[in-house]
């Protein structure tokens, strides 16, 4: 789990500069140098979502799905995924659902 | 046209329940000042937004606000996790229990189910410029008085990123408020209303 979620934190974080050079891109449409930054981090991003998806299944709705539904399992982002303190989430996390 | 992601824009894990606590965070997730209604203002008032800086401005704040309103789901559903009756009754959870036991509703921390009456899509650029940018300001305030009641590091984190995005998008509208006035009049800004009087 700890492998997955320290890549799946680093494309959050890739993602999230995306969304910030976008965003500020809007309102400073002609900034060169931050529209190549933009460029750069997508490519990033890009060769990280495929890492990821490689290993732990699709992450959007266009994703290559493997031969399974792989879109259907679990976690979702919702999840928690940090050390639980109910009997009840132990033993989902003993079966192998987090 | 929006695509899902399954993650969320920044991390929740919270170890710890505190169904007092998320009593009053689905402030964010239905309230007055909450993502959802962020998002459905900025949403809707770009169909009539005359400039190309202000329609994107719009689209990608609105679409941000919608992952804050997942992150915001997810903050209360870990903290209501697992609850006993007896937690949910010292946490004055009770209330909320009674109508939608653990599940998330979006209504403010009073209770008051959500009402597009707290949002404003006026038709007019001006208008609907200073409306967005008193909304952030709002939101801020409600994510400031959050922190007074966060004393655990796993909420307190993605509720300081969540205030820091109010600043930004604040930031953005102002230099979109900036643009929209230097194609006007400068010696009247109401001389028309750009979305009406083409």
């Amino acid at each position: 789990m700890n492998s997955r979620n320290n890549l799946l934190k680093k494309i959050m974080e890739t993602d999230f500069a995306i969304t910030e050079f976008h965003m500020y891109l809007d309102t400073h449409p002609s900034d060169s140098i931050v529209a190549s930054k933009l460029k750069d981090y997508r490519e990033k991003c890009k060769l990280l979502k495929k890492e990821y998806e490689s290993k732990y299944g699709p992450l959007s709705s266009d994703s290559k799905i493997a031969d399974q539904w792989d879109w259907i399992k679990d976690p979702w982002p919702w999840d928690c995924q940090c050390a639980s303190t109910s009997n009840r989430e132990n033993a989902m996390v003993e079966g192998g659902l987090f | 046209m929006w695509t899902y992601e399954k993650k969320l824009e920044y991390p929740v894990h919270i170890k710890n329940t505190n169904p007092k606590l998320a009593k009053l965070i689905i402030s964010q997730y239905g309230g007055p000042d909450g993502e959802l209604g962020a998002s459905l203002r900025y949403l809707s008032q770009r169909f009539t937004m005359p400039y190309p800086e202000l329609k994107a401005i719009l689209t990608d704040i609105g679409t941000e606000e919608l992952a804050h309103l997942e992150m915001i789901g997810t903050i209360v559903f870990q903290l209501t996790r697992n609850l006993t009756p007896e937690e949910i009754k010292k946490a004055g959870f009770d209330a909320y229990y009674v109508d939608h036991t653990t599940g998330i509703y979006p209504s403010a921390a009073s209770g008051v189910p959500f009402t597009a009456a707290a949002l404003q899509s006026k038709g007019d650029m001006l208008t609907d410029l200073h409306e967005n940018l008193a909304a952030e300001q709002k939101a801020r305030t409600t994510y400031d008085n959050i922190l007074r009641f966060c004393d655990d590091p796993d909420v307190k984190d993605p509720i300081v990123f969540l205030r820091e995005r109010e600043i930004v998008h604040y930031q953005r509208f102002g230099e979109g408020l900036r643009i929209a006035t230097d194609k006007l009049n400068s010696k009247n800004f109401y001389e028309f209303n750009v979305e009406f009087d083409r």
